[in-house]
């Protein structure tokens, strides 16, 4: 085996490689987890159905991958990525199939089916291995991931000692969520956005702006729309909110300071709807961490949400007006966690993580305890 | 005298450079570029892709101890950052790890490819291998 490699390092030097190379590699988390209390705690898990309540569930957030990258010659590869979810049944799924064109050292260009990079963590949030928490914080990443058909650019440069990737993605996100109570809920949305990331030595900061026109497709909603617009005296608001362009913009922060024992990350995010029906969600966290040892990390992360409602409209019906102001209403909350990482071996941790979440008006708190596996393979 | 070998000894493993295991980094001896510690170490982050000159680099690791070592000294980071570190890139598509061999097979590697970038431990007599740095 080992010649095997010699031989075909030895022979392909980067200007004459011939054989189409191929790799796989796999990442998977076993999670298991449950409340304390009686409120129930429900991860923003792509269709996920999962939740956690005071028995203990394994499916929730338990997920395994298997990529495959061939790489053709020094400028073209193709990668698939196949997940499958606890919360999805296991139906596999395909965050990740795309051609990757290296058109030089610092431009790449890739076309096919991708996860939009909203987020810090949004490139590999299902790779628990790379995280260093359980999961990334449940309050901020409030967009569950979108798998996007498009092309994404990203190009690196560095000034002096800082290394910078701009990145800038097009593209369509479908969803067809089945059976949203009778009819399918088809949704498309036009997505674009560009992000620029930053890292100097034990600093990275990360500036991301992402803007969605969101159709939405299913016979129920439409019928309820067309059923507001005609019971409401003035239906300005209603006519705002139809279900077809829809504008929602998403700009998000994060700053990662790695140090040689400590570390801290923070992000704060803000999802904007133009309709003006929904609140606009301001969430934030702040998470650091301390090497014990080579192996132990724990970490302590602060949590908050500080939404703005949206101003609805009076629409001269009471209770038309009554629902859209709950519609309207966002989410002030405060929430903690503590929670440990522990390397076992190279290429296994172990995690263990208790949450607890507040939101204002709610009488009860979440809290959440879980423990987990992330292992690469 | 047992005692005073004993010390020489001690002394010996002092000021020997294998007490604090260095590393060396290697390139074939046809390379003329020059490299700073930055330089190597964004070649093995998967950060830059040629040597300065701008010629194709294949960063080449080693499957030993002196891998840990290399990884503290020069990258700064512990086995598993590094492994959480390519994880990310991996699972991205924006890099994959160096290649690893052994020892034996580095000295051959780097000795055969001028595109290639090495490092062993500073024991080796290297003939047919420019160090370009001690780390």
């Amino acid at each position: 085996m080992k010649n095997i490699i010699l031989a075909t390092l030895m022979a392909s030097t980067p200007l004459t490689a011939q054989a189409i190379d191929y790799r796989v590699s796999g990442f998977g988390s076993i999670i298991g987890g449950a409340t304390t209390d009686k409120e129930n705690f429900t991860p923003h898990i792509k269709y996920g159905n999962g939740f956690y309540d005071q028995s203990v569930d394994l499916s929730t957030e338990t997920r395994f991958g298997i990529q495959l990258t061939a790489q053709f010659n020094e400028q073209f590869s193709a990668t698939a990525q196949v997940i499958s979810r606890g919360a999805m049944d296991w139906k596999p799924e395909m965050p990740w199939a795309y051609v990757n064109y290296q058109a030089t050292d610092s431009l790449q260009i890739k076309v096919g089916q991708m996860n939009a990079p909203y987020y810090l963590f949004s490139d590999y949030q299902d790779v628990g291995y790379a995280l260093p928490w359980v999961n990334a914080p449940e309050n901020t990443y409030m967009v569950p991931t979108n798998i996007y058909k498009g092309i994404n650019v990203s190009y690196s440069f560095y000034t002096g000692d800082i290394d910078h990737v701009v990145e800038a993605f097009i593209g369509k996100v479908e969803d067809s969520q089945e059976g949203f109570h009778a009819d399918d809920l088809d949704t498309d949305v036009d997505a674009f956005g560009i992000n620029i990331t930053s890292t100097y030595n034990w600093l990275t900061t990360r500036l991301s702006y992402n803007e969605g026109y969101i159709d939405m497709n299913n016979s129920e909603l439409q019928a309820l729309n067309d059923g507001l617009i005609a019971v409401a005296a003035d239906p300005k608001m209603i006519r705002r909110t139809s279900l077809t362009d829809q504008r929602a913009s998403f700009i998000g922060l994060a700053v990662r300071a790695d140090f040689d024992k400590v570390f801290v990350i923070a992000e704060v995010n803000q999802l904007d709807w133009t309709t003006g029906l929904f609140a606009t969600q301001n969430r934030a966290y702040v998470s650091s961490g301390y090497r014990v040892t080579e192996k132990l990390t724990p970490y302590i992360t602060l949590m908050k949400n500080m939404d703005n409602d949206a101003k609805i409209i009076p629409t001269g019906n009471a209770t038309l007006d009554a629902g859209l102001n709950a519609i309207a209403t966002g989410s002030t909350a405060k929430g903690w966690a503590i929670g440990t990482r522990y390397d076992l071996v190279s290429d296994i941790a172990i995690k263990a993580e208790y949450s607890s979440f507040d939101v204002d008006g709610s009488s009860n708190d979440t809290n959440t305890f879980r423990i987990g596996v992330d292992f690469l393979f | 005298m047992k005692i005073k070998i004993y010390s020489l000894l001690v002394i010996a493993a002092l000021f020997s450079p294998m007490a604090y295991s260095e590393v060396s980094i290697i390139v074939h001896p046809s390379n003329t570029n020059s490299f700073s510690k930055n330089d190597i170490s964004r070649l093995f982050l998967g950060k830059s892709k040629s040597f300065p000159n701008g010629d194709p680099a294949i960063p080449i690791a080693l499957n030993d101890d002196t891998a840990n070592e290399f990884n503290q000294n020069l990258l700064g980071k512990s086995a598993s950052q590094l492994k959480a570190y390519w994880a990310k890139l991996v699972f991205t598509g924006k890099a994959t790890p160096p290649k690893k061999v052994s020892k034996v097979e580095m000295l051959e590697l780097i000795k055969n490819n001028p595109n290639m970038i090495g490092y062993s431990d500073s024991s080796v007599v290297f003939t047919d291998q420019k160090v370009i740095g001690k780390y």
